[in-house]
């Protein structure tokens, strides 16, 4: 290898790191180069990015982003809030409770969506643990994010939910609840609280899509077909068609359906139909287009904790007309996707 | 004593409405959750939710003819409460979220 391919191509810092221990003096120097160079180039982007945030951070970077760091805890059928015993750490091959492996595998797949896609280095991006804390309750039919950095999954009571670390897009919804604390931190009641639902289930379907390799065509847009007990197959909610997802599901489709004052997980049906209209329309991965526009609306300033559907539409029409210009294809998805669920721009 | 308790909320998002009664629990049990019902914070508002895709618990009793109300949060609920409110995945109807009827087959537990 000569100093010149060491320079120009593209190599993992770890790599350098070891050529940088070279006895060879030529491949030690070149190494330290490009080091120092891709040193620079980190900080000049992680400047950048910091002058566009919410909270603007130091733009240090003691941590080079791209690995998750997973816990995987069982909580062993208690209702502490607090994580029980480790059952699998960062790294580690897997064990013998299938639980386990599945947060263990699910939390790696969300993380590997927002970073492969974003270059989002966890939920906080900034390189935060993701927790998963396993067997919570007895028979608890439910997955929660505590809002305090943890994903709790209970087992199911065998009617209307079963394990519930069985869900990769449950898993992509509960952390996307965290990713959104960091962004918006949409207030979780009335609209805010339904789009905060809402791109949980977006962000939740694209971990899924982008985990099995499935474009819109070939993904069902369902949310939680993965651990629905009896009672509420074949999934909890259809992005697709809301209202038609199991004999209790009564989401609405478009504003004409939308219920004041309803629980969070009804009217997000309005806005996840949109977002199922903007990215069908474009074909491709839901991540190619749509998935990057909403986003960035999730992360633009002008995003309040208390946003309406209408504020949240219009901002997505705005970013995909910087990103791809006003006449694009991309723009005019966007207005369909929010037209056809009658919300007014 | 007759408890009427709807759980609200969750990442399924459908509503669980059941009638209980202390009388189904043991004794021992039953006596904590009547202890514990005495001292809910009736008629208080319901707090800010924590988190996402957290339970909430709208539990009713009648009492003299009077009707007392409350909502909870899952995490509000006290320790000696959970036995009664341990019955309603079992107990419990499945309703929408919207809480209206349902056009499918009704929720009853088999």
């Amino acid at each position: 290898m000569t100093a010149r391919c060491v320079q120009h191509c593209i190599l993992p810092p770890s790599l350098l790191h070891r050529l940088a221990r070279s006895d060879d003096d030529a491949l030690r120097d070149a190494a330290l180069n490009t080091l120092a160079f891709d040193g620079r180039f980190r900080l000049a982007r992680a400047e950048s990015a910091a002058s566009l945030l919410r909270s603007p951070r130091p733009a240090t970077f003691a941590r080079i982003g791209g690995r998750p760091q997973r816990t995987i805890y069982d909580q062993q059928g208690s209702e502490s809030q607090t994580p029980g015993v480790v059952m699998r750490v960062e790294g580690q091959g897997p064990r013998e409770d299938q639980a386990v492996n599945q947060a263990y595998d699910g939390l790696g797949a969300t993380y590997s969506f927002y970073w492969a896609v974003f270059e989002r280095d966890s939920i906080d991006d900034a390189g935060m643990p993701l927790l998963g804390l396993t067997h919570y309750g007895q028979r608890y039919d439910n997955a929660f994010w505590d809002g305090a950095g943890h994903m709790f999954f209970g087992d199911g009571d065998g009617r209307i939910l079963t394990q519930t670390t069985a869900g990769i897009d449950v898993i992509g919804h509960e952390l996307t609840h965290g990713v959104t604390q960091h962004e918006a931190n949409l207030t979780y009641s009335g609209q805010s609280g339904a789009l905060n639902e809402s791109v949980s289930d977006v962000f939740g379907i694209q971990v899924k899509q982008h985990a099995l390799g499935q474009d819109v065509h070939s993904s069902d847009w369902l949310i939680g077909a993965d651990i629905v007990g009896p009672a509420l197959r074949p999934a909890l909610r259809s992005m697709k068609q809301p209202g038609t997802a199991n004999p209790y599901d009564d989401q609405p489709a478009d504003m004409s359906g939308y219920v004041p004052g309803g629980d969070v997980h009804l009217n997000s049906g309005i806005p996840n139909r949109a977002f199922y209209v903007v990215a069908t329309t474009l074909g491709g991965h839901a991540w190619d287009a749509a998935g990057p526009i909403w986003y960035a609306a999730l992360a633009d300033l002008r995003l309040r904790r208390n946003a309406t559907f209408r504020d949240f539409a219009r901002i997505t029409l705005r970013h995909a007309r910087q990103i791809y210009g006003t006449a694009s294809d991309q723009a005019h998805a966007v207005q369909q996707g929010w037209e056809a669920v009658k919300v007014q721009l | 004593m007759r408890v009427y308790v709807t759980r609200r909320g969750g990442l399924a998002g459908v509503a669980l409405h059941a009638t209980l009664d202390t009388a189904q629990l043991s004794t021992a049990d039953a006596t904590r959750v009547e202890a514990a019902l005495q001292d809910l914070p009736w008629g208080r508002l319901p707090a800010e939710p924590t988190g996402a895709d957290r339970f909430r618990y709208e539990i009713l009793i009648e009492e003299g003819g009077h009707e007392r109300r409350v909502e909870l949060g899952e995490t509000e609920i006290p320790d000696t409460l959970r036995p009664l409110l341990e019955l309603l995945p079992g107990h419990g109807r499945i309703r929408p979220a919207s809480g209206a009827a349902a056009s499918g087959p009704q929720g009853a537990p088999p």
